[in-house]
């Protein structure tokens, strides 16, 4: 690493290095995974698909279609792949499920009920956070009025201009007072 | 008895507002305004009948000063003691109330003269008095009387035949009095000695006997003479003939006097003070030593005359009375070196051409060309041409001890007194005095007080300046504010007393302090430091000014112990609202202002300034209102926050609706995971 010359080609190998590791674990977790549970993963890969679009499509870096559409889309695979861990574990069970158009029904219908969380809820969310913010403006407005009321305008300016006006006032009286002097 | 047409106003004034009802000077005195003496009217202000409450109970009349006059204040307890029978006896004195106790005067009680005037007017013929009335009625009862005054130091200044009486059965004369105003004040120019006679009359100084006696000496000639023997002379006339004959030739010149009265007359009326007889040589020769007089010595004659202003001049007395008079024309005549010329070779006086010289050099040495460094350059050269004779300034002709009184002359006359001020300023008194060929002793301290006090001139503000001077070089001159004028508030206390009663007035000025109360309470309460006077100055915070008020009428009020002022006090509080409006919280300022107009009805400044100056709530409002102006920043700063929030909706779906919504999710899919799960475990077979 210290070697100047290949200074330039150890960091990209380095970064793939870290990737393909954790590339690796993924491969020694799920793979074995995969393969005991195939009946299960293949029917979670045709039920999800909804999701998996979800999280294609959306341009959000949070991710935030896939993360509503996801949990529901999974409540509408997980009866079946119940089922089928209770009943029969295999990928005959698992096409004869595919095969049932109430299976896609379910798995589709619980994705698309994610979709309606995701553009329903926002907006009712958005609404409800004016209405408390406006509500929060009111109460500000009238502590306010309150301290306006108590202290003066004063307390409504800025320092700069409190001094100016403290200023002004000061030379206003000293101008104002001399009417006596005046008369002197 | 003299009368000066100016004060005929005044005198008229004061008769009118005096009311009917008697008014008392304590319990000794009755002033009865309703029977006005006009005969005994004085030039400082009207006559009444009077009466004595105890005592001998003899007959006497008031004097009641309307302060169009400077009071002669420092010489009335001396006058007081003089119990003369040749001088009018001065009773009593003091302040009573006027105007229907809307005002006050300073009243002078007098015996009450039996007889009547030797003469009635100056301007008109009278018989004259005999040579043996004169002799034997007229100089024994006045010589006691200038041997009286001259035991005392009292310069009378108003010997003239129109203020002597007859007393009772030619018993003697009765001298008039002079303790009205101060000594020559309303003497006619003839009465004085020509240095006297060319000051202004606020500016002719304290005078001493001798310039009584001068006076003595022209009354014995009018009195013998039964007229006025230049009553066809103007005053200026007068003057230069005096200065170009003598008094004595100018005076009495052809006329027939009595021969017993030629050597005093003679003596009293030479110009040369330190030759005029005294009181001394009077005596001798009323002892019966015959002393002969010596001729009045009359200014050197030049062998060539100078022109000035169209006027040829042949001496330095009367070159410095014209070039006072045409100041642009003297400046000229200066600086063209005509005056050297003419000193040198006209007069052959080396030695005054160089003191004229150094009289000069000032101006010349001056970067501009000012009115003032002309006015002072003339000035200047008079006073060396002249030494004896009064400065002369920018019309204003004043001796050195009478610059205070000159100056308050021009103030209460409502004359200009930047030319008195200019006076002290440019220090031409230190000058007069040092072109004196003789040392002037008694001068000497009034100029140097007249230094000590020429600092203050330099400071603007009130508490200085001008009137400061004013009321330093005048220790008993009342308190010339318009704001307490008809009040005659000579002291401290006094002046307190006079706000009180002006607080009452509806017309009366916006705040009980003006440029004459601040330089009066300076000058006359010694206590005070002037470092309180300066929170008056222009731009110093109105709060300060008004605590600095109350804190010096509060000490007034206390070291003398005078009376609950609730008047005085209200007036204050009318003014006191920047003192108020220190107190930010508007719960707070109610309180102090209840308790200040609480505090004011019972009339005590101190009280007024404890309410309106607590450091500790003052503090406590201060911090309280920094966290107010806190609260409302961050009021502020959350509703602008809030209100940039919701006009962006988009970013509120977009954030954490979205983020609820998925939260939602998770939540529902959990919850139907496990209900899923627990209806398959528990629930059977699909």
């Amino acid at each position: 690493m210290t070697d100047g010359k290949s200074h330039g080609k150890k960091k990209p190998h380095k970064a793939s290095g870290g990737g393909g590791g954790a590339f690796v674990t993924f491969l020694l977790v799920v793979t074995p995974a995969v393969l005991f549970a195939m009946p299960t993963t293949v029917l979670a890969a045709v039920g999800m698909i909804p999701s998996l679009v979800a999280y294609v499509a959306d341009r959000d870096p949070a991710k935030s279609a896939s993360m509503t559409v996801a949990p529901i889309n999974v409540c509408g695979i997980l009866p079946f792949a119940m089922d089928m861990w209770k009943h029969q574990h295999t990928m005959q069970a698992a096409m004869h499920l595919l095969g049932d158009p109430l299976t896609w029904l379910v798995m589709y219908g619980a994705a698309a009920v994610g979709w309606a969380l995701y553009f329903l809820i926002p907006p009712i969310v958005t609404n409800f956070e004016v209405m408390r913010a406006e509500s929060r403006i009111e109460v500000l407005t009238a502590k306010k009025a309150e301290l306006t009321e108590e202290w003066g305008p004063d307390v409504a300016i800025s320092d700069e201009a409190l001094l100016e006006k403290n200023k002004a006032s000061a030379q206003a009286q000293s101008l104002g007072a001399p009417s006596g002097q005046a008369k002197a | 008895m003299p009368s000066d047409p100016q004060f005929a106003d005044t005198r008229a004034d004061a008769r009118k507002d005096g009311g009917s009802e008697p008014v008392r000077l304590g319990d000794r005195y009755e002033v009865l305004p309703g029977q006005p003496l006009t005969a005994f009217d004085g030039i400082a202000g009207p006559a009444f009948a009077a009466r004595m409450l105890r005592g001998r109970r003899s007959e006497c009349f008031a004097l009641i000063l309307s302060g169009g006059v400077p009071p002669r204040g420092d010489a009335l307890s001396t006058l007081m003691s003089i119990d003369n029978p040749g001088i009018m006896k001065l009773l009593d004195f003091g302040h009573v109330e006027w105007n229907q106790g809307a005002g006050r005067r300073q009243a002078l009680f007098f015996e009450r003269p039996m007889g009547r005037r030797l003469m009635a007017s100056l301007t008109g013929g009278a018989d004259s008095v005999p040579d043996d009335q004169i002799m034997r009625v007229v100089i024994p009862s006045m010589a006691a009387v200038l041997r009286d005054l001259a035991g005392r130091g009292i310069t009378h200044g108003g010997i003239r035949p129109t203020n002597m009486f007859l007393r009772e059965s030619n018993a003697g004369v009765l001298l008039g009095e002079c303790a009205s105003a101060p000594p020559g004040y309303g003497q006619p120019a003839l009465f004085e000695p020509v240095e006297r006679a060319m000051a202004t009359p606020g500016g002719r100084g304290r005078g001493s006997i001798l310039d009584d006696m001068y006076a003595f000496g022209v009354t014995l000639v009018v009195l013998a003479l039964g007229r006025n023997p230049v009553h066809d002379m103007s005053d200026e006339a007068l003057i230069d003939a005096k200065i170009d004959k003598g008094s004595f030739a100018t005076i009495v010149g052809n006329a027939r006097l009595p021969q017993d009265l030629v050597e005093p007359v003679r003596g009293m009326l030479l110009d040369d003070s330190k030759q005029r007889w005294g009181v001394n040589q009077f005596d001798l020769w009323l002892s019966g030593r015959r002393l002969s007089p010596k001729q009045s010595q009359l200014p050197k004659r030049a062998v060539r005359p100078l022109e000035l202003a169209g006027r040829e001049v042949w001496h330095c007395r009367g070159l410095a009375r014209l070039m006072a008079a045409n100041v642009p024309a003297a400046a000229t005549l200066i600086e063209g070196g005509d005056v050297d010329r003419w000193l040198r070779r006209g007069l052959s006086d080396e030695l005054l051409a160089e003191t004229v010289a150094s009289a000069a050099e000032p101006a010349a040495a001056a970067t501009s060309r000012s009115s003032s460094v002309v006015d002072r350059m003339v000035a200047r050269v008079a006073m060396a041409l002249d030494p004896h004779a009064p400065i002369r300034y920018r019309g204003k002709a004043v001796l050195p001890d009478s610059i205070g009184l000159a100056l308050a002359d021009s103030f209460v006359r409502r004359e200009a007194t930047q030319p008195v001020a200019e006076i002290i300023a440019w220090q031409l008194p230190a000058y007069w005095l040092n072109v004196q060929p003789e040392g002037k002793v008694e001068v000497a301290p009034l100029v140097q007080a007249l230094e000590s006090v020429h600092p203050l001139l330099e400071r603007a503000g009130p508490g200085f300046g001008i009137e400061r001077v004013l009321y330093e070089t005048n220790p008993h001159l009342q308190c010339l504010s318009p704001v307490v004028s008809d009040f005659h508030a000579a002291t401290p206390p006094d002046l307190l007393t006079a706000l009180e009663l002006a607080s009452a007035q509806s017309d009366r000025a916006r705040e009980p302090l003006d440029r004459h109360i601040a330089a009066f309470l300076a000058a006359r309460h010694r206590r005070l430091e002037d470092a309180l006077f300066l929170q008056f100055m222009p731009g110093v915070d109105p709060v300060r000014r008004i605590t600095a008020l109350i804190s010096i009428f509060g000490d007034i009020q206390v070291r003398f112990s005078i009376d609950p002022l609730p008047g005085l006090c209200r007036w204050l509080a009318s003014v006191m609202d920047p003192t108020f409006a220190r107190f930010h919280n508007r719960k707070n300022r109610e309180v102090v202002r209840k308790q200040v107009e609480k505090v004011a009805s019972e009339g005590k400044l101190p009280e007024l300034l404890r309410a309106v100056d607590d450091p500790e709530a003052i503090r406590k409002d201060a911090m309280g209102f920094a966290g107010a102006r806190r609260d409302y920043k961050r009021a502020v700063a959350e509703g602008e926050r809030l209100r940039e929030k919701i006009a962006d909706t988009v970013s509120i779906t977009e954030t954490v609706g979205r983020q609820v919504a998925s939260v939602i999710a998770w939540l529902l899919g959990i919850a139907v995971s496990a209900l899923l799960g627990m209806m398959i475990m528990f629930g059977g077979s699909r």
